[in-house]
């Protein structure tokens, strides 16, 4: 793994990421920028005015989910 | 307070410690609201009564459709083109005659949705749409009451309950959403685990036993059952509840 490349957890699948790579970046980098998805990160919630300004560290768990309004 | 035929009907819960006859009387002195009566409706409503939950009201503004029978098991083949609210009451009455049961065959709006909860104490979505779930959300609010939200999609499930004053708000948690208006692909048994849980949390919260899902965020996939918990802060900039 290159110095400028992290490893994380993306929906429970190991991903090499650059670093200082922003959630509001890995959004954008997997066409899921329309804002459709909630995320957390490792366990946590992040508010969506947040994605641009919080860096994904080393190591960190990521889930993009889907939210579910049918009933 | 409960005639002889209650209490031999509740002894399986009467017996629990943290029940007792005064957690039973607690019970029966609630009143709840049940908004939809599909798929998660069928199932909350259906425990919420058989526990002995004091007044149910169901609110649906649909007709049962023949596609509903694969999971809204409170209606049943002869009860096609009913109104959902007419055909559930018809077996909540018949599982538990003690439960007083209201039915309102109206869709939620936000023109008739303070009048039509009246004194409810708890909310449960039941419901299969966003925008009646920021209904929910803005009575949940100014009636200073708790909305158990429930939502189901094909295999997986999410629950959380939203406390005003203690908890985000459904707004703090989806206020950047514009979801599809297609219809979702479910399959029964995961509106079945989601309304079960809801259950719960109202029985809990009734209670005041346990730890419901405060803050917290419950997701799963019953495909390959993988379960999650996610913490979730108040929002401070949220146009809801934020201050």
């Amino acid at each position: 793994m290159s110095s400028d490349n992290i490893e994380i957890i993306l929906n429970g699948f190991k991903t090499k990421i650059a670093s200082n790579t922003s959630i509001g970046q890995l959004l954008v980098l997997l066409n899921e920028g329309d804002l459709q998805v909630i995320v957390e990160c490792n366990n946590q919630f992040v508010f969506p005015k947040n994605y641009f300004t919080t860096l994904i560290q080393d190591g960190d768990k990521i889930e993009m989910i889907n939210p579910d309004f049918g009933g | 307070m409960f005639a002889e035929e209650e209490l031999i009907r509740y002894q399986r819960q009467l017996i629990i410690p943290d029940i007792g006859e005064e957690g039973q009387k607690k019970l029966k002195k609630s009143h709840v609201i049940i908004a939809g009566v599909g798929g998660l409706g069928s199932i909350s409503a259906s425990y919420l009564v058989a526990a002995g939950v004091g007044h149910i009201t169901l609110v649906d503004g649909d007709r049962v459709e023949l596609t509903n029978l694969n999971r809204q098991i409170l209606h049943w083949t002869g009860d096609v083109d009913k109104w959902k609210v007419d055909s559930a009451s018809l077996k909540l009455r018949e599982m538990n005659p003690y439960c007083r049961i209201t039915t309102v065959p109206e869709r939620i709006t936000i023109h008739n949705v303070m009048d039509i909860f009246g004194n409810c104490s708890f909310i449960v979505d039941a419901t299969d749409n966003f925008q009646t779930r920021q209904v929910l959300n803005m009575a949940s609010l100014k009636k200073k009451i708790p909305f158990v939200y429930g939502g189901v999609n094909q295999f997986s499930g999410m629950i959380t309950t939203f406390i005003p004053g203690e908890t985000p708000c459904f707004e703090c948690v989806f206020s950047k959403m514009a979801p599809s208006e297609k219809s979702a692909g479910i399959l029964g048994p995961v509106p079945g685990v989601i309304a079960s849980m809801q259950a719960m949390e109202v029985l809990k919260l009734i209670l005041g036993v346990g730890e419901p899902l405060k803050g917290k965020m419950l997701h799963f996939s019953l495909l390959n059952m993988k379960f999650r918990v996610i913490s979730i802060e108040k929002n401070p900039d949220c146009s809801m509840c934020g201050v």
